[in-house]
């Protein structure tokens, strides 16, 4: 490739990446630690969910049938049950939904929620009203927060999905344009220099993480692009196209059966066995429950699994009298094709929450790594202005820059370990819960950034900001243990064992980071380096690669 | 290399990398269901699914073009015949 292409290529991926590195490093930290967001710091910040769930099939069944006694008979064709501690659940969730219209001619989705406590199946709450009102109004908590903060960065809907949707297809293209300016991968997947120069240290590490996690960085901007884009765009103008703007119409083709015919015989609610054969063969958890037509002698029950030891989970669909199973699918198996289990895949390919935890920790080592590649990049961008000959800015707006990214990064690290002392500490009842935790988080974020920022040493900033983390990260074992008395040793012997997992995790974490901290300079190195070599070599384009500069 | 500039007109390139490829792309996008031969399905979810390549391969097109000129006509092009290939299928011509 001729050498004014390539560096096109690297001028396109160096702006790309310096105009979205902060957004690009707060959507993938907080993606990376999202992985873990449900069920795993759902359960560590709800104590009624600590110990492990199980539910006879029976018992449920029973308690489906107490509710539905509380209900007119026109909410019984659509009932829904979701198990507590598997996805986004804290409590046993039951709900009946009915289409109805409203005073102004409308038509909305009606529901009747209950809500019990996943031990003891006791009523803790019933709340009726329009489906995404009674769904978005509930008491969130810190799992919920960062999960939409990743998803939305709280804007919501259309604009948050809209921004981080843009934002996948800037990672794309950075990787893409990366991939094509350094394509010597293989010899640059080996080389780390740590001790040569800051500059070769960003440098290295930079193209080393790029290249190892390659794969995963484009799976993650290409799904990530898409479940952005998908759902605020791109269906609607395809539903605009191909079934006149009708979405519900889109998702019918798309989605699995609904509703059978109803026979007008009438049947009693009945999916215990159902329930319990899937429980028993399925290698992933059942996350819900659909009854249609339940009170229909041909009414179904479809029963909801994630992904077990496969990539995708399955919907198994019964036929309620005589418990027949009908079939067994995945959500986009009626695309069939190429496009079906390509849909499929999205989901989890971008969460990583199939084939077990393993696959979790992975992603959340691969998910950091992508942050701090724009992290990385960023600060190569700087230096090469600071201090080499590249730029046509004052130093002190590369420093501004410089301290900005430091505060934005660090920041957004600190905020996220502050929520966990929020989640235990907050003495905010109810649904206004979820705002004092955005409070928390976006409080400690601005202060993060508004001290990087009045701090003239970014090395210094840097190092204090990340000890702060790292301090609050090692106190979330001994504060829970203080707020909760679920300290190491109790859950551990009483079998809570995810949360001691996070406590466990939120320690090793911190020890580490307090570690990294330690060893990053206080301020930038200049004279010698640890092997005698001079601290910043004589290197006139550091970032581009020998390819470009042949 | 000669004194020629990496990217020649900055402001309308970076204009059309941004705007003019995202609008290309979607109206692209929500076109192809009408003549993709996949099934109608996949014509319509296929697009979707490949949305981040169509629009990868606009914006670097965009960039590395040599004459914004020959871009910008490419990219109303684009959007035109799509754009009116949309209006055939939803009966608006």
């Amino acid at each position: 490739m001729q050498q004014v292409t390539t560096k096109r290529f690297y001028e396109v991926h160096s702006w790309v990446g310096a105009v979205t590195a902060i957004l690009i490093f707060v959507i993938a930290f907080t993606g990376a630690v999202s992985v873990f967001g449900r069920p795993e710091l759902k359960i560590w910040a709800n104590e009624a969910i600590h110990q492990p769930q199980a539910h006879e099939p029976a018992a449920i069944e029973a308690l489906v049938k107490e509710r539905a006694a509380d209900v007119p008979a026109d909410y019984l064709d659509e009932i829904t049950v979701l198990f507590p501690a598997v996805r986004s659940a804290p409590n046993l969730t039951v709900y009946f939904q009915h289409e109805r219209e409203t005073a102004d001619g409308k038509t909305e989705n009606h529901v009747i929620r209950f809500d019990h406590h996943p031990q003891t199946l006791e009523l803790i709450e019933r709340s009726e009203g329009e489906i995404r009102e009674v769904f978005t109004t509930g008491q969130k908590d810190m799992a919920d927060f960062i999960i939409t903060f990743h998803a939305d960065l709280h804007l919501g809907n259309p604009w948050g999905l809209l921004l981080t949707g843009l934002l996948g297809l800037t990672l794309f293209a950075s990787i893409v344009t990366g991939v094509i300016t350094h394509r010597k991968v293989l010899r640059e997947a080996f080389t780390f220099r740590p001790f040569r120069s800051l500059r070769l240290l960003f440098t290295d590490s930079h193209k080393a993480l790029g290249v190892w996690g390659l794969l995963f960085h484009g799976t993650i901007a290409f799904t990530g692009a898409f479940l952005g884009l998908a759902v605020v765009v791109l269906f609607p103008a395809a539903a605009f196209v191909a079934v006149g703007g009708d979405i519900d119409a889109l998702a019918d083709k798309f989605l699995p059966l609904g509703a059978p015919e109803k026979s007008g015989v009438a049947a009693p609610i009945t999916f215990a066995e159902a329930l319990a054969e899937v429980e028993e063969t399925s290698s992933g958890p059942v996350v819900s429950l659909n009854l249609l037509a339940s009170t229909d002698e041909n009414g179904v029950a479809l029963v909801n699994t994630l992904a077990g030891d496969g990539i995708v989970g399955y919907t198994y669909r019964y036929q309620t009298t005589g418990t027949v199973l009908e079939q067994a699918y995945t959500t986009f198996s009626r695309v069939g094709g190429a496009g079906g289990p390509i849909l499929d895949a999205m989901f989890p390919l971008h969460f990583g929450n199939f084939a077990g935890t393993a696959v979790k920790f992975l992603w959340l080592f691969l998910g950091l790594s992508t942050a701090f590649l724009a992290v990385s990049g960023m600060m190569i961008w700087i230096e090469r202005r600071v201090y080499g000959s590249t730029g046509s800015l004052a130093e002190k707006t590369y420093r501004r820059i410089s301290r900005m990214t430091v505060g934005g990064c660090a920041g957004v690290v600190v905020g996220f370990v502050a929520l966990f002392h929020a989640q235990l500490l907050l003495p905010v009842p109810g649904k206004a819960f979820g705002f004092w935790l955005g409070v928390v988080f976006f409080g400690v974020w601005a202060a993060s950034l508004l001290w990087a920022m009045l701090r003239s040493n970014e090395y210094r900033s840097t190092k204090e900001l990340l000890f702060v983390a790292a301090i609050l990260s090692v106190l979330v074992a001994p504060m829970n243990a203080v707020v909760t008395g679920n300290h190491l040793a109790n859950a551990l012997t009483h079998g809570h064992l995810v949360t001691a997992g996070v406590d466990l995790t939120m320690l090793l974490a911190g020890i580490a980071v307090f570690a990294i901290a330690l060893r990053l300079p206080s301020e930038r190195p200049v004279r010698k380096g640890k092997y005698g070599r001079p601290a910043e070599p004589q290197i006139a384009q550091p970032v581009l690669s020998a390819d470009a500069q042949t | 290399m000669s004194g020629e500039p990496l990217f020649p007109a900055p402001r309308s390139r970076v204009a059309g990398a941004t705007l003019g490829v995202l609008v290309a792309a979607v109206v692209m996008t929500a076109a192809m269901p009408a003549y993709l031969p996949f099934g109608q399905a996949n014509s319509i979810v296929l697009p979707i699914i490949f949305f981040p390549v169509t629009w990868l391969l606009l914006f670097l097109w965009t960039l590395f073009a040599k004459r914004m000129l020959l871009v910008w006509a490419s990219l109303v092009v684009l959007t035109v015949v799509n754009a009116l290939i949309i209006a055939n299928q939803t009966g608006a011509l």
